[in-house]
């Protein structure tokens, strides 16, 4: 079989440019409309710690975040979109979470932020939210004064602040035997609010407080801190510190002896905490952002999903902080029905979700999340590691502080 | 006239960057620049006179927070804050590289590291003056002077840094070519000798660390109106440690190879950091490759090869032919 090119009844050169425009259009439209619809993802920013003391935490911001992006992809997204993480690496620096923002908002035209992990950060790019038409929910910013004094519209936070685990903490040792208590923070935004809150909790449920002291951060020495704290009588010892920093504090304070003299409670227990100890975190009393063994529908399908995922796994506060942070996210957007900055903002004010914690309302004065409040024994229950054990769960009203408030009028 | 023509051409090129590049690379590209001042600004200790700085990250530190205080507080139009604030931390740096310059060799190094965190220690001690460890958040760019609002933006900015790096590079240049640097050198090369042939060599010590603080102050100035934010962390040691070895892999003794070598390590970390979580492991990896094969840095391989290009006319001649 031959076909002569040259016959015209046949293909002219006309008829080839033709159908070849025609063929073009019929390839090209489709694309165009992909783009302009139902394939442009959703761009999600990640500006978190990749590398430095604080990068346990970012790892875990990133392992959910992969998580979600998996599972929602799989079911359609949100607004019938793909979701798109783009991740950056601060190194916990706040100068260069601003700059690695910045860069999301020019060069990927990502206006939403999220997985933030350290809470001067946080401070450092709320002010440029405005300037970039950006919206910014805050995982596990604890620092209580990014819903109080330095309040701006476009930033919100689903997560547990440092004032509300330190409030819950204290009306749990109210009833407690120790009498004295001695606060060791980590010197930057969040040890500040987290000490500053629970010495203002504590003392007004009639303990007193031996003294406070802050360690710099990404400190690995903590021997004059312990002796400190030994010296000074106290019954119980407060702890804020996070990251490699808690790891290095609990394992000197198990070397000197500081755990055997001295009720040890946190604000937030981390599994990460837990592991690094191994037994020796038994006993340890703290609040909890997110207890992984609270029961309810929502944190029964993350528990399974995420240890589906990484090989039975336990996820850390952080983890369940990031998952509600993207599911109320999501829900507001949905609500929203846009991924425009304003509508978001509109529709998360007074949003209320059935959250791996339990209902959390997005209350619209200081776009604070309410959530409950959760105090912790570690305890061995058998398992492959100690574990949380809820003793306690406090309603979100007397957790939450007053409206742009870190303190409480009740 | 080799060298004009060179210089020019790099000022023509760098004044083309905001009309070659995508607007939001500009945000890296001025990074770049004023860390490439920084680097240049220790060039003349360790380059120039073999001092070995390990807490050079004061005078970067001084320069940041005395301009972000000025603009907090005085909202001073942002050319004059850079001017005031480099007199300012130069002010500061007057007794305290006297001190360190009364040492030698590693007492040196050790007594600008300890100034360095004794600045980093105050930062946290007067924190209602300097935000403690929250930094201090919200810095404009503030408009003027004469109602000029240029620098105000972006692309505005990154032409005051180009001018304030050209201009520092220029004079740089004059004081290591002075009689001045020529002693510089000879202290470089055999102090004692220096000192016997009659030179107050603690004065010039002395006065060239001033310079460098001064280079360094400024571009600590210039850093914060660009990021928004003055941080700890603008005093922390570790960045001496970086500057440090933007010299070497740029190419210490040159004032030009810091110069490049402080923006090669900017955009490479940068580069880097998209492409891999582990950056850190690859930046380690090329700088122990320019120590072990390229000693003499980027300058150096450049210089090499453009004067093996030179010796040998004819067969580049005959290769081209």
């Amino acid at each position: 079989m031959s076909f002569d090119l040259s016959n015209k009844k046949g293909l002219t050169r006309r008829k080839v440019l033709v159908g070849g425009a025609a063929t073009m259009s019929v390839l090209a439209a489709p694309a165009y409309l992909r783009k302009a619809t139902a394939a442009t993802p959703i761009k999600i920013g990640i500006p978190t710690v990749i590398t430095g003391g604080y990068a346990v935490l970012g790892s875990h911001v990133m392992r959910t975040a992969k998580l979600v992006e998996k599972m929602r992809n799989a079911s359609g997204g949100v607004l019938g979109r793909p979701i798109e993480f783009i991740y950056k690496d601060t190194k916990g620096e706040p100068a260069d979470c601003v700059r690695k923002c910045q860069e999301l908002v020019e060069r990927d035209d990502c206006r939403i932020f999220t997985g933030v992990v350290v809470s001067s950060e946080a401070r450092a790019i709320m002010p440029k939210l405005e300037e970039w038409d950006a919206f910014f929910i805050s995982h596990g910013n604890g620092d209580g004064r990014l819903t109080a004094e330095f309040y701006v519209d476009n930033f919100f936070r689903a997560n547990t602040s440092a004032p509300m685990g330190a409030r819950a903490l204290a009306l749990y040792l109210k009833d407690a035997e120790q009498k004295n208590f001695y606060a060791i923070g980590s010197d930057y935004a969040w040890g500040h609010s987290s000490v500053e809150s629970f010495e203002a909790q504590i003392t007004k449920v009639g303990k007193n407080m031996s003294g406070t002291v802050f360690a710099p951060v990404g400190n690995k020495d903590y021997s004059t801190y312990i002796t400190k704290i030994l010296q000074s009588g106290a019954e119980g010892c407060y702890v804020a510190l996070q990251g490699d920093e808690g790891r290095a504090f609990y394992s000197q304070a198990q070397q000197y002896g500081l755990s055997d003299r001295v009720q040890m409670v946190t604000e937030i227990v981390s599994q990460a905490n837990i592991r690094a100890l191994g037994d020796d975190s038994v006993g340890l009393v703290g609040g909890s952002r997110y207890p992984f063994t609270y029961e309810n529908e929502a944190n029964k399908n993350f528990l399974s999903a995420f240890q589906a995922e990484y090989d039975g796994e336990i996820p850390d506060w952080t983890d369940g902080e990031m998952y509600q942070a993207l599911d109320i996210l999501f829900k507001a957007m949905e609500n929203a029905d846009s991924d425009e900055t304003k509508k978001i903002v509109a529709a998360m004010e007074g949003l209320e979700v059935d959250s791996v914690k339990g209902k959390t309302l997005m209350r619209e004065c200081d776009h604070q999340g309410e959530n409950q409040g959760f105090v912790v024994r570690v305890s061995d229950m058998g398992g492959s590691e100690p574990v949380p054990e809820i003793l306690k769960i406090y309603p979100r009203e007397m957790i939450t502080p007053d409206c742009r408030s870190t303190s409480y009028s009740s | 006239m080799r060298f004009w023509l060179l210089l020019g051409t790099a000022i023509l090129f760098s004044i083309c960057i905001p009309f070659m590049v995508p607007y939001y690379a500009m945000t890296i590209v001025i990074a770049a620049l004023i860390w490439g001042l920084f680097a240049m600004s220790l060039d003349l200790l360790v380059g120039y006179t073999r001092l070995y700085s390990f807490g050079h990250v004061a005078s970067y530190g001084l320069g940041a927070y005395s301009s972000a205080l000025l603009i907090l507080h005085f909202d001073i139009p942002v050319p004059i804050t850079i001017f005031l604030a480099t007199g300012i931390a130069t002010l500061i740096a007057v007794p305290i590289t006297w001190i360190c310059t009364r040492t030698h060799g590693v007492s040196f190094a050790m007594l600008t590291l300890a100034f360095a965190q004794l600045g980093y220690a105050m930062l946290f001690r007067f924190k209602e003056f300097t935000g403690g460890s929250n930094g201090l958040p919200g810095i404009t760019r503030p408009a003027g002077p004469f109602g000029l609002d240029f620098f105000q933006s972006k692309i505005g900015y990154y032409y005051m840094v180009l001018a304030f790096l050209i201009a520092s590079f220029l004079i740089c240049r004059n004081i290591v070519n002075s009689p001045f640097g020529k002693v510089l050198s000879g202290i470089r090369e055999n102090e004692m000798k220096t000192q016997a042939l009659g030179y107050n060599v603690r004065n010039y010590k002395w006065f060239v660390a001033i310079m460098s603080y001064m280079f360094g102050s400024l571009s600590g100035a210039l850093f914060t109106p660009y990021a928004g934010f003055a941080s700890p962390e603008l005093f922390f040691w570790l960045i001496s440690g970086t500057v440090l070895i933007m010299v070497i892999v740029g190419g210490s003794g040159t004032l030009i190879g810091p110069i490049i070598g402080g923006i090669f390590f900017i955009l490479l970390e940068h580069e880097l950091s998209e492409i891999t979580q582990l950056w850190p492991l690859a930046f380690g990896t090329v700088f122990i490759m320019f120590v072990l094969f390229f000693p003499q840095g980027i300058w150096g391989i450049f210089t090499t090869i453009s004067k093996k290009s030179k010796s040998n006319p004819s067969e580049s001649g005959h290769a081209h032919s």
